[in-house]
């Protein structure tokens, strides 16, 4: 786990309440610098109200959090100096070109020299392939173009961390695709924390995650670790074997075997082992299934989660 | 990529971070659209036009079809000049309200409909700031369209009618009592913006004020001190030295300016603790 400093956003027991509601219910945020960071969940889950509190847009009935160590409630300013910003549904100003609106959001940040201010503003419509939009009023670009234009007056500042809020929601895949690959591209100079429902995108880019579900974190960390299981390592394996009773006692003597599984299919046996030890089941799992001389090993795989699986096991589980 | 060590850093005050950028857009709004110059067009034209068929249009016709009633009237110049400062001052300045509530009416509540104001508020900006802007921007555009150029307008005309120019000094006064009366209804409505989300109940709170404001005023005559009720026969009364309608003269001028005050800071506070 990283060290404390190296957390850009940390919540502690963040609880925000509507007329009785608790739309977020003590959650304890962790996102690690540099990190493109998955917040997942069903539509409702309290996703965007977590985001407005750390914007300091909405306070939390009770509990707290820093981002780059500033108090989100009383230095919503300083944090909000080293932020970008991308709402669900990014509505700007209308009557400005694209342009305009980045330069006018790079003024709330520097006041020039004009030549650099410019030099930057190319660089942003560069980035979101906007330039030959530049000098056309935002009210007649399409949703994809505005979700683009969002990402780069979010990324205007060189914030050092962007908060999207469903970058690619309202997207087709193309314009899904163009987000995903800039968000890749951003990645090396800024932590990223988006929210998102699309698990092949987080998939794709993410390399942490959170699941929101009803206001509760269900699970957060690195991706890998999640796609792993939350119960531990899982291997799977096909065999031959004349005596799958003697096989099934034979791994059930090892302490490190936490849950094994036996199930005939077509003239074999399906195993699901889990390990408690990762390291022992590397070592020595397979030698130990073909202990026995008899037994014939067709496939032997260490079971690889879809994050779609994780993320349904784990918001049905708690709405069971 | 460039580095952000190349850019001069703004330097503003901390407590109203981000109001020159903001000023910045509210003056575009204004007049980088249609908007400020189709008003200012609106409000060169109306009032010019009103004013130029009340002080000579209406007083010629008159002097043909019945010369007796204009004489005893004082004559066309004099039946011209009453007609014409009681329409400007006395209608207009209820007039001038009405626009100054209908310009102001969705300068926040738009915003927060449509959710730019998330987007502005997530950037290094105070709230107080955004406020003040919007306030700042929007009381200068509206007392220049509304207020200012039908001033001037109404001053060339009432010298042309008259013969000779009218002294400046109470001129302005009378129009410093109109700009007074238009800020009242712009801030009230701004503050009003802030309190609700809807453009509904802003309209009728703003234009029940303006409107129903003399009735009840004609009812409970001590309101009339308090509010900016009575400042539409103020102005006359300081441009052409007729008597003022309640004395002391200045308490309903100086209750007004406490108003827009307090209007004001209530939108500050109410909105730097409002869940956006």
């Amino acid at each position: 786990m990283p060290d404390q400093t190296e957390y850009v956003i940390q919540t502690q027991a963040l609880v925000k309440n509507f007329a009785g509601v608790q739309a977020v219910k003590g959650v304890d945020l962790k996102v690690p610098k540099n990190s493109i960071f998955g917040f997942l969940g069903p539509n409702g889950a309290g996703k965007t109200t977590l985001m407005k509190m750390l914007l300091g847009l909405i306070r939390p009935t009770s509990g707290g959090g820093t981002i780059f160590g500033h108090d989100i409630v009383r230095e919503s300013v300083t944090i909000r100096e080293r932020i970008g910003y991308l709402p669900q549904q990014p509505r700007f100003i209308d009557h400005m070109t694209a342009r305009e609106l980045l330069e006018f959001t790079l003024h709330f940040y520097f006041k020039g020299p004009a030549n650099k201010i410019n030099q930057r503003i190319d660089e942003m419509l560069e980035l979101v392939g906007l330039e030959e939009k530049a000098n056309r009023p935002i009210k007649g670009f399409s949703g994809g173009e505005k979700q683009r234009l969002g990402i780069a007056l979010a990324q205007v500042n060189y914030p050092d961390l962007l908060i999207l809020d469903e970058p690619a929601a309202a997207l087709d895949p193309i314009g899904r695709m163009q987000v995903l690959q800039v968000m890749e591209r951003l990645q090396k100079h800024t932590t990223i924390f988006y929210s998102t429902h699309i698990l092949d995108d987080v998939q794709r880019v993410s390399d942490a995650v959170a699941i929101l579900n009803q206001g509760k974190l269900l699970v957060q960390g690195p991706i890998q670790e999640i796609l792993n299981g939350q119960n531990g390592i899982v291997y799977t394996s096909t065999v031959k074997t004349t005596d799958s009773a003697k096989l099934k006692q034979h791994l059930s003597s090892f302490p490190w075997i936490s849950h094994l599984a036996i199930q005939p299919t077509n003239g074999a046996a399906r195993l699901s082992i889990t390990v408690s030890d990762a390291e022992a089941g590397e070592k020595h799992l397979l030698r130990e299934i073909l202990r026995d001389e008899t037994t014939i090993v067709l496939e032997f795989n260490r079971k690889q989660y879809e994050l779609e699986e994780v993320f349904m096991e784990m918001v049905k589980g708690e709405e069971k | 990529m460039s580095s952000n060590t190349d850019f001069q850093t703004v330097t503003e005050s901390a407590f109203l971070r981000g109001f020159q950028n903001l000023v910045r857009k509210e003056m575009g709004g204004w007049w980088k659209t249609r908007k400020g110059w189709v008003n200012l067009v609106l409000w060169s034209i109306i009032p010019a036009g009103l004013l130029i068929f009340l002080l000579f249009v209406v007083p010629a016709v008159a002097q043909v079809q019945r010369p007796l009633e204009v004489m005893e009237n004082g004559g066309v110049v004099t039946l011209g000049m009453t007609m014409g400062t009681s329409v400007f001052y006395e209608f207009g300045m209820q007039v001038f309200g009405i626009m100054a509530v209908i310009l102001s009416l969705d300068l926040i509540v738009s915003e927060k409909q449509n959710g730019t104001i998330h987007w502005l508020l997530s950037r290094p900006v105070q709230r107080r700031a955004y406020v003040l802007s919007k306030l700042w921007v929007n009381a200068i555009s509206i007392l220049a369209v509304v207020v200012v150029v039908p001033s001037v307008f109404a001053y060339i005309l009432f010298t042309i009618r008259t013969g000779t120019p009218l002294p400046v000094i109470p001129f302005l006064k009378g129009a410093g009592v109109m700009m007074v009366h238009t800020l009242f209804y712009i801030s009230l409505t701004l503050m009003l913006g802030v309190f609700f989300d809807q453009s509904a109940p802003i309209l009728a709170i703003a234009l029940g004020s303006l409107i129903g404001g003399m009735l009840i005023g004609g009812l409970v005559q001590r309101l009339m001190y308090i509010t900016p009720w009575a400042l539409s026969k103020y102005a006359p009364a300081l441009v052409f030295g007729n008597p003022f309608p309640l004395e002391p003269a200045i308490l309903p001028l100086v209750a007004s300016m406490i108003w827009i005050v307090i209007f004001t800071v209530a939108a500050v506070l109410r909105f730097d603790s409002a869940e956006i």
